[in-house]
């Protein structure tokens, strides 16, 4: 497709000015916040499944209407649903209000954001961590942290894009958690007016009655809608052709006319690209935008009803948006359409897939599982011999990993990729494989101790996940994105990432297995049972072996494929040398033991510490920023780093400080 | 474990506590290397930390530095499991990893020992049957005859670098009628003209001078200069200047150029036509290919190049590495690497692996075995 010039040739200019000029025609008044302007109903929930179904290009790729909701609603409100509320009405200030409240789906919220573009800027849908962000920008805050409306944060974005501009100019790495926040709050603003403004030009009446000529085009009438006016685009772009200055009334018309498409298409830039393309373009995978259709429609001579077949719909849609009834109808013409046209380009087989993903739910409910699990574990060590509550324990962790491998399974379908891509796709396989690795360890010794690492790190995985999805879509806008060039590989990405992964879950439960030694011994816990100690032992020197054979399988697999993407084997890259510790750490655990420099405790020292070095490698050098690996860097993680690193420390002084006691003990003579 | 030898050295190099040291060491080392090179490169950091038999201070060797490690690490893991292991069942496992182990590392020696790297740059259209270093720099000398350049002179870069203070290098060659002197080499400088705020590197010449400059982080941004004195004529090698410096000797134009290093490939490499392809509606690149026609010969072969599936050929590997615009078009950037061992750590993987499987596979049989008869034996005993 061509670039975006304009209709008329008009100097373009910033998109948030235009948005900006937009929101002032939109900006709360009277008559935008008559009753016509509020929904009085309840979307009804066929309606909402049947819209969070509609397939829309971003990200590039091809997802559910739901799924870009519920994304935005995740980055800006930090949650997927909203608690917004229903039967709007004007308080004596002027401001809308809910008299009931409501949670919102994300299709939900989308629908509002489509159709009802005020009240949905009265939703409180902005969270704000850091109540001086306002303060810098000129408006009142309530808490520290609160959730903020778009209209109540209108009056400061001038002042916001100033504070962004600035904090743009400092270094990433060394912007300060304001600066960050300020970044993201500016985006989530421009994000929001991206959906707000969808269907603006569908709301708009375009001059078609100034001549007899184009009222001979377009019917009587003095104004039209956007797809009437585009199903004439052979006449259309026949009078921009053809009308010039000396052929009387028609040229200044038909000028006001392309004026009034141009202004319709300059608000609408990057708003969702909902329209697949006109199979005539060189370009066939980049859907359309809005802009684009009423664009190519003006200005190329091509056949483009399917697509003005779409903006019909919509425009229909938007008319009916009063009556819930006539609305689904017209929903379910576009439904028809896009999914047909969808299909027909083979880009639909997985909507559903995601749209159910996202329904099952299946990370949030394996965390919920995980903690009814740990529950039960607690309660076992309250009552060691309840069977009941062994079984209920290992059921709920059964029933966690599952919804874990689903999820991951669901993501890998999707994406039509191995199941380890992104740093979030990390946190999930690791939990998985850790949590799969205690079910084998605890099945071969018996000693209820494999399966309580498993529930521990099934827990902390889920809810690391949890938090770190929000990271991974405010830095790259989804958790399913498309990636860099040199990761378009699925067998180096099912071999080298997915066995390095599996290394890292086994230093991982190796870690939390030799916590379960040195805090039994540190507390006492069955300190005679000596067959207890050396199980827990001999478990954690067998997960360290998987790890190590995971480890170096996967770290030498990375030499070959970077042999293959980059022209060298090794070289000294940090994520490359994360991957290299593990496997030396492991290695010099191992040789130690051997030699019988170390023993029970010496060994539970070392994994633990193996447990730092793994995190390190996982998450650590990613903080270095540097190096070709840098699809993986990431930030804002470090405080939580350099906290972990510090507990665990605190765990490794208590075993170096237990093993103190235990030798002085040994060597005191008998009273 | 295997047992004493009675020979102290081949006790001490296959000791386990020398593995331990030696695994340390590698582990601290890889740490420093790795935080290093946030501040000063990958190259500086590869240089001090992996690639050099020491780290040095002051002139002074203070520890032992990654090449000295793996070593000895690999003199370890050949006598202690190879040599001094006595092989048996149980133990076969962990003779297979140490060899392949041993080879891996033995691989990484003659890549460092060996092999030439560099890039080569095509325009589309273009082609060329040789590829540049990014670091190392030569100075040729040729002379400018009617009938074209004749066969040029090289000095290549170890010939260069040590060329620090009055250190002068002659040239001699019968195709010349003088001597050439090279001194001065500065890996990393800016030719100005002379002011009185800074202090030249060596004489000034035409009122220019060599302005040191320190390291840049990626090196591959350095730019090396050297003075040159041919016949009384004094002149300045800059690794980024746009022509020659020439001079006359009885009649004769000769030419000296200071450029990165080249090395000749087997073959001829054309670029017929570089592709983009970007995921749709972003500016993420999605794929990069460049279709090229490599000459030799036996003849003509159109082949793909793109990213995960380098060319090899005849120990030549080259990879899609970048691509730019400019006046002229569209260039591709390939990564290319001379190493006779480029294939020889895929080899190790499954050497490792397999004595991975067979050690730890058999560790778990046995556990498993292990855990079964003590249940049956303790279900014995409470039924």
């Amino acid at each position: 497709m061509k670039n975006r010039s304009t209709l008329l040739r008009i100097p373009a200019t910033g998109f948030l000015l235009v948005v900006a000029s937009l929101l002032t025609l939109l900006a709360p008044s009277a008559s935008a916040q008559e009753e016509g302007e509020i929904r009085r109903f309840e979307w009804p929930d066929e309606t909402v499944e049947l819209f969070s179904e509609l397939p829309v290009q971003s990200g590039g790729r091809i997802k559910p209407l739901d799924s870009l909701a519920g994304l935005s609603l995740l980055m800006m409100n930090g949650k997927r649903t909203l608690e917004a509320g229903i039967d709007w009405k004007m308080d004596e200030n002027g401001e809308l209000v809910a008299a009931e409240k409501q949670n919102l789906s994300p299709s939900a919220w989308l629908l509002d954001c489509f159709f009802f573009p005020e009240q949905a800027r009265a939703y409180r849908a902005f969270r704000i961590q850091d109540s001086s962000i306002l303060t810098s920008i000129g408006l009142e805050s309530r808490k520290k942290r609160d959730w903020y409306s778009f209209n109540e944060l209108l009056p400061g974005l001038s002042a916001l894009e100033k504070e962004t501009d600035k904090a743009f100019r400092v270094e990433a790495a060394k912007r300060t958690p304001k600066q960050g926040q300020t970044i993201k709050l500016n985006q989530d603003l421009m994000n929001f007016e991206r959906l707000i403004v969808f269907m603006d030009p569908m709301r708009r009446e375009y001059s078609t009655g100034a001549t007899e000529n184009l009222v001979g085009i377009f019917g009587l009438g003095n104004t039209h809608g956007l797809a009437g006016l585009l199903q004439h685009e052979a006449e259309l772009r026949n009078l921009r052709r053809t009308a010039l200055p000396d052929v009387g009334g028609d040229f200044a018309a038909v000028q006001n006319l392309l004026k009034e498409l141009d202004s319709a298409m300059r608000g609408t830039f990057n708003s969702p690209a909902i329209v697949p393309p006109q199979e005539h373009y060189s370009d066939q995978e980049t859907w359309w935008q809005i802009a684009d259709v009423i664009r190519e429609s003006v200005t190329e001579e091509h056949d483009h009803s399917d697509q003005i077949a779409i903006l019909a719909s919509l425009e229909d849609m938007m008319a009916t948006r009063h009556d819930p009834v006539a609305f689904h109808k017209n929903l379910e013409v576009l439904h028809a359409t896009l999914t047909g046209q969808a299909t027909a380009r083979g880009e639909y087989k997985h909507i559903s897939q995601e749209v159910a993903l996202y329904r099952l739910d299946p990370f949030t409910n394996g965390l919920v599982t995980f903690m009814l699990a740990f529950l039960l574990m607690a309660a076992t060590w309250l009552k060691p011999n309840s069977k009941p509550l062994w079984y209920g324990q290992i059921a709920l962790a059964a029933v966690g990993l599952t919804y874990l491998i689903v999820g991951i399974v669901f993501r890998c379908v999707i994406r039509e990729r191995p199941p380890v891509v992104t740093l979030y796709d990390t946190i999930l396989f690791i939990t998985a494989c850790g949590v799969l690795v205690a079910f084998i360890t605890e099945w071969i010794t018996r000693r209820r101790v494999a399966m309580a690492g498993g529930v521990i790190l099934g827990l902390a995985g889920l809810f690391l996940a949890g938090k770190y999805e929000l990271k991974e879509i405010s830095s790259s806008g989804d958790t399913m994105a498309s990636v860099v060039a040199v990761l378009d590989t699925n067998f180096y990405l099912a071999i080298h990432v997915t066995t390095i992964a599996m290394g890292y879950a086994g230093g991982l439960l190796a870690a939390l297995l030799a916590h379960a030694w040195i805090f039994g011994k540190a507390f006492g816990f069955k300190s005679q049972d000596r067959a207890l100690y050396s199980s827990i032992y001999k478990m954690t020197y067998g997960v360290v072996c998987f790890c190590l054979l995971f480890s170096i399988f996967g770290t030498i697999m990375g030499g070959i494929w970077a042999n293959d993407s980059w022209g060298r084997f090794w070289g000294w890259d940090p994520k490359e040398n994360g991957a290299l510790l593990i496997c030396l750490w492991q290695l010099l655990t191992l040789h130690l033991r051997l030699g019988g420099f170390i023993r029970e405790r010496g060994f539970a020292v070392m994994a633990v510490l193996g447990g730092i070095v793994v995190s390190a490698s996982w998450w650590g050098v990613n903080l270095l920023n540097v190096g070709l690996h840098s699809y993986g860097f990431t930030s804002g993680v470090a405080y939580s780093l350099l906290s972990f690193w510090a507990i665990e420390l605190g765990v490794v002084g208590l075993a170096l400080y237990g093993g103190i006691q235990h030798s002085g003990s040994k060597s005191t003579p008998a009273a | 474990m295997a047992k004493k030898t009675g020979n102290p050295l081949i006790d001490t190099l296959s000791s386990l506590k020398l593995s331990c040291t030696l695994l340390f060491f590698l582990f601290v080392l890889t740490i420093l290397g790795t935080l290093y090179q946030v501040e000063h490169g990958l190259y500086e950091a590869k240089h001090i930390f992996f690639s050099s038999w020491f780290i040095w201070k002051g002139g002074v060797p203070v520890f032992v530095s990654g090449l000295t490690c793996m070593t000895l690490l690999a003199a370890n893991m050949l006598v202690g499991g190879l040599i001094r292991l006595r092989i048996t069942e149980r133990n076969f496992g962990v003779a297979i990893i140490h060899v392949g182990i041993a080879l891996m590392l033995g691989s990484g020696m003659v890549k460092v020992l060996t092999a030439d790297e560099g890039n080569l740059t095509l325009m589309e259209g273009e082609q060329k049957n040789y590829f540049t270093s990014l670091f190392k720099w030569e100075v040729v000398v040729w002379e400018a005859t009617p009938t074209g350049p004749s066969a040029p002179i090289r000095l290549s870069d170890e010939f260069l670098t040590d060329l620090g203070g009055d250190e002068v290098r002659t040239l001699k060659s019968s195709a010349f009628p003088f001597e050439i002197a090279l001194s001065g080499f500065v890996p990393n400088c800016r030719i100005e003209p002379k002011g009185p705020m800074w202090q030249a590197e060596g004489p000034v010449v035409d009122g220019y001078g060599i302005l040191r400059m320190g390291p840049n982080k990626e090196s591959e941004r350095d730019i090396a200069g050297m003075h040159v004195a041919v016949a009384g004529q004094q002149g300045i090698l800059w690794g980024f200047q746009r022509e020659p410096w020439s001079f006359q000797v009885d009649g004769r134009t000769f030419l000296v150029d200071m450029r990165h290093e080249r090395y000749e490939m087997p073959f001829t490499i054309r670029l017929e036509k570089f592709m983009k392809e970007e995921h749709p509606g972003m500016s993420m690149a999605k794929a990069y290919r460049s279709d090229v026609t490599k000459i030799d010969a036996t003849g003509e072969e159109k082949i793909r190049i793109q990213m995960n599936e380098p060319l090899r050929s005849e120990n030549l590997v080259l990879f899609q590495s970048s691509f730019g615009n400019q006046a002229g078009g569209t260039y591709s950037v390939f990564s290319v690497v001379d190493n006779v061992s480029d294939k020889w750590p895929e080899y190790c993987l499954w050497i490792v692996t397999l004595g991975m499987l067979l050690t730890f596979g058999r560790a778990l049989l046995k556990t498993i075995n292990k855990q079964s008869k003590a249940r049956a034996s303790a279900a014995g005993v409470n039924s």
